[in-house]
């Protein structure tokens, strides 16, 4: 039986009131956390196999996501591992507790680290261009302008969700002169960016992106007129598993995003597709800003590689 | 000077606005200056080329925004000027005017349909096409195409802010054509699936570079980047003579509450909103365009120009006016 609290966060993902695969990640840990903690388990292994399933649900709600698939599986690994070393039931809620404060700790660090290297990239009158919610986006503008840089920023609604509306508005707030237009609007304000700056969904082996929808084309976009292209990701967004050849998968979502149901009822005799990602080529990326430092695209396999030593990433 | 009756009331709905739309626009300017020629008590013809240039002048000044109707007027007053360089006889200039006139009308009546035959022949069985916005000219194509039995699928942008998209799909939909509707920003992604993109204009350069609803270019580069093909579909009414003397047609920035509701607005504090209604798409990205007058590659676009308006000299920028694109709503 999933637990109630993993149920609620996966619908509140499901009507996006959360933004950013960070923020997603986040809710997620704390509802298995808190599955875990009201858990009635009275073996270690039915601990274990709770929250394997509880996992299992989660990793659904963005198949994309893989800070929310590495966050999840650094906590059933350490869970797994103790259990693996006999300890009981009360002592496995404390180990996962500790687990799910550790991962979200370092993502939080790790934004930070972003945060100070991605503004030393930033240059005093820099205009930049943004597409979707991103945390770590948020945060290096934020710093560039604690700096005293003035910056100016445009900022594409992001359809058909629109979180661009609430990046736009914290930017605002922060005091950063902000801008909002339309995704297709991009080309034509490029020439006056002079950088793009992205987030990231996740990070594959050869350093091509996933990211919102429209990302691809954005930065194709900057290519062509020689803007530069950053894509602000830490380093759990980096997926191990994309060297072993897989592919990452780009979720479908719900056509009533893009067309009420009302509205679709009167176009009959046609479909809706709404993919929630795209892919990024790296020859359309410069820079990959990671906690770790400033990497180009083609780096990404060493961080991919670097990550495999760690145990929570267990090839 | 004043205009006969007829020309007058012409002129003054167009000014007004109860003339709408560009097609209409150019075809009214010219059946007006039709009215001048057919009604001119001239003896002389420059007495007679005056008359018709005066009112050519106002005509002009009603809706100087509007691509089209300064076509209108350039294809009868260049046909006029040649003529009036070969004959003294002020009935044969008439005629000349008169022919011209019923020509640009004609060809503003049929140009849509004759472009659906020129373009239905480039589309193939089991092609996915793409297009972008709301032309008249592409959907004439697709379903010209699809009457002869052809059998392919659409994709339709639904086109931010104003969903044009939507009524291209419903239209192609109404007539069995499959057709799967889906966001500007997911072009680039289902790119990989598409044979050819088809766009209609608002304008197009000398350079052969095109002005279309914003979104455009970058459904244009993701096709280019991706070696698909794109046309472009437009009527020569389109065609921007003024740009061959380096002049740039300006587009409009419409309201913001095409973006976001007021009160949404509000509530993002210091925000501001801008909201381009075209952009411009280069000529390395369009692979043809399709007219009623035949097939070009856009470095052909000049050779339109010149043929159908005439060259443009800088003298004639004054009456001429650069216009500034603005959507039809």
């Amino acid at each position: 039986m999933v637990h109630e609290d993993i149920l609620r966060v996966v619908e509140d993902v499901r009507i996006r009131q959360m933004r950013g695969g960070t923020i997603v990640t986040h809710a997620a840990l704390t509802a298995l956390r808190s599955a875990a903690q009201k858990s009635k388990a009275v073996s270690s292994k039915q601990f274990l196999a709770e929250i394997e399933e509880n996992r299992n649900y989660l990793t659904r709600i963005r198949a994309a996501s893989i800070p929310l698939s590495n966050g999840l599986r650094y906590v059933v690994s350490e869970a797994q591992e103790a259990a693996g070393r006999g300890t009981a039931v009360e002592e496995l809620k404390n180990v996962v507790s500790k687990a799910v404060s550790t991962f979200d700790n370092r993502l939080e660090e790790s934004i930070g680290r972003i945060a100070e290297i991605g503004a030393r990239r930033l240059r005093e009158g820099d205009v930049i261009l943004t597409h979707s919610y991103s945390s770590s986006v948020i945060a290096i503008l934020r710093k560039a302008h604690e700096e005293g840089k003035n910056l100016r920023v445009f900022v594409t609604e992001t359809r058909p969700e629109l979180e661009g509306r609430d990046v736009a508005r914290e930017l605002a707030e922060t005091g950063l002169e902000t801008t909002l237009i339309i995704d297709s609007a991009v080309a034509h304000f490029v020439k006056d960016a002079d950088k793009v700056l992205v987030g990231a969904e996740a990070v594959s082996a050869n350093g091509a992106v996933v990211n919102k929808i429209g990302t691809a084309t954005i930065a194709a976009v900057a290519h062509g007129a020689r803007v530069r292209v950053f894509v602000a990701a830490s380093t759990y967004k980096f997926s191990p598993e994309t060297m072993l050849g897989e592919l990452i998968e780009i979720e479908e979502r719900d056509p009533s995003y893009v067309l009420n149901n009302s509205e679709l009822k009167h176009l009959r005799g046609l479909s809706v597709r709404n993919p929630a990602f795209d892919v990024t080529s790296p020859e359309d990326i410069d820079l990959i800003i990671t906690e770790r430092g400033v990497i180009p695209p083609q780096a990404a396999i060493m961080i991919v590689r670097e990550r495999k030593d760690l145990s929570f990433l267990p090839m | 000077m004043a205009l006969p009756e007829e020309a007058a009331r012409i002129a003054e709905e167009i000014r007004s606005m109860r003339i709408r739309g560009a097609r209409l626009i150019a075809r009214s300017a010219v059946e007006a200056l039709l009215l001048v020629a057919r009604d001119s008590k001239a003896n002389d013809i420059d007495t007679f080329v005056n008359e018709i240039t005066d009112a050519a002048r106002v005509l002009l000044q009603t809706r100087p925004t509007a691509v089209s109707l300064s076509n209108g007027i350039r294809f009868l007053m260049h046909r006029v000027n040649l003529a009036k360089a070969n004959t003294r006889s002020v009935e044969h200039i008439r005629t000349v005017a008169i022919q011209a006139a019923n020509d640009f009308i004609e060809n503003t009546r049929t140009a849509v349909q004759r472009i659906g035959e020129i373009g239905a022949r480039r589309i193939r069985d089991d092609d996915v096409l793409l297009t972008h916005c709301n032309s008249s000219a592409v959907i004439s194509v697709m379903k010209t195409a699809w009457n002869q039995g052809k059998r392919f699928e659409v994709f339709v942008t639904e086109t931010r802010p104003r969903f044009q998209g939507h009524l291209t799909a419903r239209e192609l939909a109404s007539v069995g054509i499959p057709v799967t509707l889906i966001l500007d920003d997911a072009v680039r992604y289902y790119m990989q699936d598409v044979d050819k993109v088809l766009v209609g204009a608002d304008a197009i350069t000398a350079n052969g570079a095109l002005i279309n609803k914003i979104g455009t270019s970058m459904v244009a580069l993701a096709a280019h980047e991706a070696k698909k093909r794109v046309f472009v579909v437009a009527e020569t009414y389109k065609f921007s003579p003024e740009t061959m003397i380096g002049e740039l047609v300006r587009i409009e920035e419409r309201d913001p509450s095409e973006i976001i509701s007021e009160s949404e607005l509000k509530r993002l504090g210091s925000v501001r909103v801008r909201n381009p209604s075209f952009d411009v798409t280069p000529p390395e990205y369009i692979d043809l365009i399709i007219t009623e007058r035949g097939i070009i590659p856009p470095i052909g676009a000049i050779l339109i120009i010149e043929e159908v308006f005439g060259a443009v000299t800088p003298e004639e920028l004054s009456e001429y006016q650069t216009y500034t694109l603005q959507e039809q709503v």
